[in-house]
């Protein structure tokens, strides 16, 4: 099952004057883990809302099985940067949000919604309300939430870029645990270049202005990666890779 | 804590009732001045039947118009959220409505809907929607953004959205609106009674009482008047606090848990 899952092919979006995203191409294999790294402004998020059915893109198609899914919503799951939880949903209700909204959120609905909590260590918090959660917890449910919407793509918006070191190197952990567990798609956005590389098979480094793929750096550390991982030197070296492309756009 | 936060505002009734009692008898005022707590009570009591079925009629009007009055007030606000054109065509003409003194607009409206219950209603109504539409116009163009986006993306229709995200957001401004019309609902009662009513009612018979220098007896409205607009904000903020509980719970009721789990 190492077929291509989506490809991104051609896209471009313009708000405006301003050239946000010009011609990205890109193929993603099912099961793939691809992270995206790139300055603040060099239309990420943009790229994401293309896939995920938000944003029509100016030019371009984005293929998933088969099917022109750009600029139609519903296909993917997304993470965006804040975790969006609902005030007013409990945990449990926050989890089968995707079912609400789509149609019934059903008993079963509920019991898995449960037991994945459970799975994940929040099996306390079930009924609890957002607003009684830590910031680490309320990341764990938006994930979870998107989890529980059953697409095979997860598209992942910088979902750790608010949480203190530690949390986020469990978060990173957890995050490998759940995809390995899942066998899902994920495309996951950073600012952190360790994260990007951490995670990933494929570091994908963007440059701004207008917003396009740089590098493509395939990264062949062995799974499962733990702690260790991030001194070995092979790590390293990819890492400094990335960096110097990252530093090479922004010098420009 | 409990018992401390419920016994305060007891305390301060007992204590206006203290600081009353001790006016009218530490400064010898004469009762058809200002009667003492125990003469009012001792009128409420006296009168007490024919009271009773007059703060009925007032509390009827109130109860209607207070829900016709929000009612309107929060499909105005539903629609001049989603449709510019409303929004740009009412909103001036609310505040107009707002401008107008309500004792002023009494007259004409007897003239357009008679003595009966109608103009009763509009005088209630037009106190208590103003707060609602406002309100709920907040509440609705101050929502995360961002929860309508996620919902987008996961497909959901419009209307599931107004539903699920949109009309949840509304709750916490509508009940301050709620709260505050509760009470005013008895004013906009007690001046329809005044200006625009030959039925009896509470604000009717407190004139009477007034004419015939009945000062206790006065008295004795306002303050069965007073406990009906109390009653009304207290009961609002049993059911704010009942259909807002994550504003002031960690976790959900256990009953709630139930009933979300059969009705999903
Ligand atoms: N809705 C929009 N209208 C106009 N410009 C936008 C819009 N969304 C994003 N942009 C612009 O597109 C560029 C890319 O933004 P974004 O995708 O958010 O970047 P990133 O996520 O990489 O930081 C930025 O210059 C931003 O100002
Ligand atoms: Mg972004």
């Amino acid at each position: 099952m190492t077929d291509t899952k989506l490809t991104i092919d051609s896209v471009e979006v313009s708000f405006g004057e301003t050239l946000a995203l010009a011609k990205i191409d890109l193929e993603v294999k099912n099961g793939e883990f691809v992270t995206f790294v790139g300055p603040s402004g060099c239309g990420k998020t943009t790229l994401m809302n293309v896939i995920a059915g938000l944003q029509q893109p100016t030019s371009g198609r984005v293929m998933m099985d088969g099917a022109d899914i750009a600029g139609k919503p519903g296909h993917v799951g997304y993470m965006f940067q804040k975790d969006l939880l609902i005030p007013w949903r409990t945990v449990t209700g926050n989890i089968v949000l995707g079912a609400a909204l789509t149609g019934r959120a059903t008993k079963s609905d509920r019991t898995a919604a449960r037991e994945l909590a459970a799975r994940y260590g929040l099996g306390d918090f079930v009924d609890h309300y957002p607003h009684a959660l830590s910031g680490g917890m309320r990341q764990r449910v938006a994930l979870m939430r998107t989890l529980a919407f059953h697409k095979e793509v997860l598209l992942l918006d910088e979902p750790f870029g608010a949480l203190d070191a530690q949390t986020r190197l469990e978060m990173q952990q957890w995050l490998l645990e759940v995809w390995a567990d899942s066998g899902r798609t994920v495309l996951f956005i950073t600012h952190d270049v360790d994260e990007a590389v951490f995670l990933a098979d494929r570091v994908v480094v963007m440059s701004a202005r207008p917003g396009r793929i740089q590098d493509v750096h395939e990264v062949a550390v062995p799974r499962p990666r733990t702690v260790d991982t991030l001194m070995s030197p092979e790590f390293m070296d990819l890492k400094s890779q990335v960096l110097s492309g990252l530093y090479h756009t922004e010098a420009e | 804590m409990r018992v401390v936060r419920l016994a305060s505002p007891l305390l301060a009734v007992l204590l206006v009732l203290a600081v009353w009692q001790l006016a009218v008898s530490g400064l010898h005022i004469q009762s058809y001045i200002l009667p003492s707590p125990h003469q009012t009570w001792q009128a409420l009591r006296d009168d007490w039947t024919s009271v009773r079925s007059l703060a009925g009629q007032t509390l009827y009007e109130s109860v209607v118009g207070f829900v016709i009055g929000t009612g309107v007030g929060f499909l105005l606000a539903v629609a001049m959220a989603h449709v510019t054109i409303v929004h740009r065509v009412l909103y001036p003409i609310l505040i107009a409505t707002q401008a107008v003194p309500i004792v002023a607009i009494a007259a004409p409206l007897v003239i357009i809907l008679g003595y009966g219950l109608a103009p009763k209603l509009v005088i209630v109504g037009l106190i208590v929607f103003f707060p609602v539409v406002v309100n709920v116009l907040d509440g609705l163009s101050s929502i995360d953004h961002g929860m309508v986006d996620l919902a987008r993306s996961m497909g959901a229709g419009e209307a599931k959205i107004f539903l699920l995200v949109r009309l949840p957001a509304t709750l916490t401004p509508l009940f301050s609106a709620l709260k505050l019309g509760a009470a005013y609902a008895v004013t906009g009662a007690v001046i329809g009674e005044w200006t625009a009513s030959i039925t009896p009612g509470l604000g009717k018979d407190l004139l009477l009482k007034n004419s015939r220098l009945d000062t206790a007896g006065v008295y004795a409205d306002v303050l069965l008047l007073t406990a009906v607009g109390l009653g009304g904000f207290l009961l609002m903020t049993v059911v704010e606090r009942l259909s807002t509980p994550w504003r002031t719970r960690g976790t959900a009721r256990r009953w709630f848990r139930r009933s979300a789990d059969m009705k999903g």
